[in-house]
């Protein structure tokens, strides 16, 4: 191994090693922050079609006067609270915290307005196969704000599972080392209650 | 919507996994979306007619017990083929971590991945050897969803992160709606117990019946055993304490199934471990039978922890017989029993299920949709 153009040719196999691995791991992370905007993206969708259901029920005259009036006004909180900027990285923790808090309300709101929406309550399960187990499975409105509701909770859990993969990669020293996150915010999970069992608890602890 | 679903394990084996790919592509495809499946095969036209066949089909020993997978570059280049010229909306792939098609095709993909985790006991061992190469791949699933809580336990511990419950279906009024055949169902002084599941795989407990028998013979003289599934009925039938007992059915087709499954009086399922669901309880349970089961979590959770049926020690015979003896002494208490067996039932018929899962496809696609959108405004300005 003396000769220098084995050291050479050793010494340009480990660079293309290296830039491969730093590619490769760069379009992991990459790929991470797309899902992590994607996910993020669903779940505002599904946040706003809740609480648009739930701003129809309250108007519709089916709920009792101070339901409707809770349900009402935690709704337009929600409808009202920050929404996700079109770009991730232009979102701020002030915004958020403000947007979950608001749509805590709402579920709890909900829960309080109908009670036993959440996951638990699977929409389809009751209604008319039950005859009359839950008469308010028949109604399309409470339909339409259970299902967003169950929507909901789907979204928060798969957005979370991709801010906890990316936060995993991005805390690697290599990731960290070579600056392949770039720019992009650190993400956050969305940490609000959702009505499911383990709404609001972060994931991974 | 055009789903591509993705089946691990050849269909010419029958198996949870295979069952429950078959009857969701079938469901779908009857609510209007356009379903294509991809599973292990060599030759087509062995597959059902929704189905592509993803090349050779090896049998390797997996996660205790053999599996018929395929692997390989040839297997690994027609599934990315199949992958790009699908251009599915939604790729649903099954059983992501086994060593099969399902892994080669989240290889391959480029959209979004939904996974569906079915079983409830990984190899650790393996898992932990080769998990780093198989982080990137599974970092592209969009959604995870686990069939049973103990299936979503397995990856929380095993792979990490969160997966979201959708329960196996079942196509709960086909056995609603099984004839019953008369050599098979029971009287008061002869009353029928029925079992479903291969003899030869310990796991699901025929040697618990076995041993349960004399108890169950010695206060119920009467008392027939029909047990239907695959294996060695001779070698089965030889063990046997009591070979007047039990009368073999061997394997039977589906019908068969639903019909004795809608004929017997009581359904017991002895089994002792590797269950993360227990599909063939809410068969029996929609069927109108009485289940006495082992307390394995997975059953507990599909019985309401004995609301709609009788559980036992698992793996204790002596547990069993009294489980089922309970039954077969008091018809009116084990039809009440079956009755909220068969109203529970429904919480699993593909109608509810199959919603669950087109939630699950329509809030990734929702996400996709909108980040797009969102793309195309920015870009605009």
């Amino acid at each position: 191994m003396n000769d220098p153009l084995a050291w050479a040719l050793a010494g340009l196999l480990t660079l293309c090693l290296l830039a491969w691995y730093l590619s490769g791991t760069a379009q992991r992370l990459d790929r991470l922050h797309r899902r992590v905007e994607t996910s993020r993206a669903a779940l505002d969708a599904e946040l706003t079609r809740r609480a648009s259901a739930a701003l129809e029920l309250a108007t519709s005259g089916r709920l009792d006067p101070a339901a409707s009036l809770l349900l009402a006004d935690a709704a337009t909180a929600s409808l009202d609270a920050p929404r996700t900027p079109a770009a991730l990285r232009d979102a701020t923790a002030a915004d958020d915290v403000q947007r979950w808090r608001a749509e805590s309300d709402l579920t709890r709101a909900l829960a309080a307005a109908l009670p036993g929406t959440g996951e638990q309550q699977v929409p389809g399960a009751t209604g008319a196969h039950e005859g009359g187990a839950d008469a308010d499975g028949a109604d399309p409105r409470v339909r339409r704000v259970r299902e967003a509701a169950h929507r909901v909770g789907l979204a928060r859990r798969f957005h979370n599972d991709a801010v906890v993969q990316a936060r995993r990669l991005r805390s690697k020293r290599v990731v960290r080392a070579a600056h392949l996150a770039g720019h992009a915010r650190l993400p956050e999970t969305a940490d609000f209650l959702d009505g499911t069992a383990d709404g609001g608890a972060p994931p991974g602890s | 919507m055009r789903v591509g679903i993705v089946c691990p394990y050849s269909f010419d084996v029958p198996g949870g996994v295979q069952f429950h790919v078959r009857d969701l592509a079938e469901h779908l495809s009857g609510r209007g979306h356009h379903v294509r499946v991809l599973a292990p095969a060599e030759d087509p036209a062995t597959l059902p007619p929704f189905a592509d066949a993803a090349g050779g089909v090896v049998a390797v020993p997996y996660n205790g017990s053999v599996a018929r997978l395929s692997f390989g570059p040839v297997t690994a280049a027609r599934v990315r083929r199949w992958v790009a010229e699908g251009d599915y909306d939604v790729l649903h792939v099954h059983e992501p971590l086994s060593p099969s098609t399902s892994l080669l095709a989240l290889w391959a993909a480029q959209r979004p991945v939904v996974a569906t985790f079915h079983t409830a006991n990984l190899r650790s061992r393996a898992m932990q050897a080769a998990f780093p190469l198989l982080r990137p791949s599974l970092e592209k699933i969009a959604a995870r969803i686990a069939v049973s809580e103990d299936a979503r336990r397995t990856v929380v511990e095993h792979v990490g992160g969160d997966a979201v419950v959708v329960p196996n279906g079942v196509f709960t009024e086909r056995f609603a709606a099984a004839p019953r055949r008369p050599e098979w169902c029971g009287t008061p002084e002869r009353p029928v117990v029925a079992f479903v599941g291969r003899l030869d795989e310990p796991r699901k407990g025929f040697g618990v019946l076995r041993e349960a028998l004399p108890r169950v013979r010695a206060a119920v003289p009467g008392a027939r055993f029909l047990v239907a599934g695959r294996g060695d009925v001779e070698a089965a039938r030889a063990a046997l304490p009591d070979p007047g007992a039990v009368e073999f059915l061997g394997a039977v087709p589906d019908e068969d199934k639903r019909s004795l499954l809608a004929s017997a009086d009581v359904y017991l399922a002895p089994h002792t471990g590797g269950e993360s669901f227990g599909i063939v309880l809410v068969e029996a349970m929609a069927a109108g039978a009485a289940v006495a089961a082992s307390d394995l979590g997975a059953f507990r959770r599909v019985l309401g922890d004995g609301a709609h049926g009788r559980l036992f020690a698992t793996g204790d015979p002596a547990a069993a017989a009294d489980a089922v003896l309970a039954l077969l002494r008091d018809p009116v208490s084990r039809e009440r029993l079956a009755r909220s067996g068969q109203r529970a039932a429904h919480r699993y018929d593909w109608s509810v299920v199959a919603a669950e899962v087109l939630a699950v496809y329509e809030t990734v696609r929702a996400g996709e949709d909108a980040h797009r959108a969102g793309e195309q405004r920015r870009g605009r300005r």
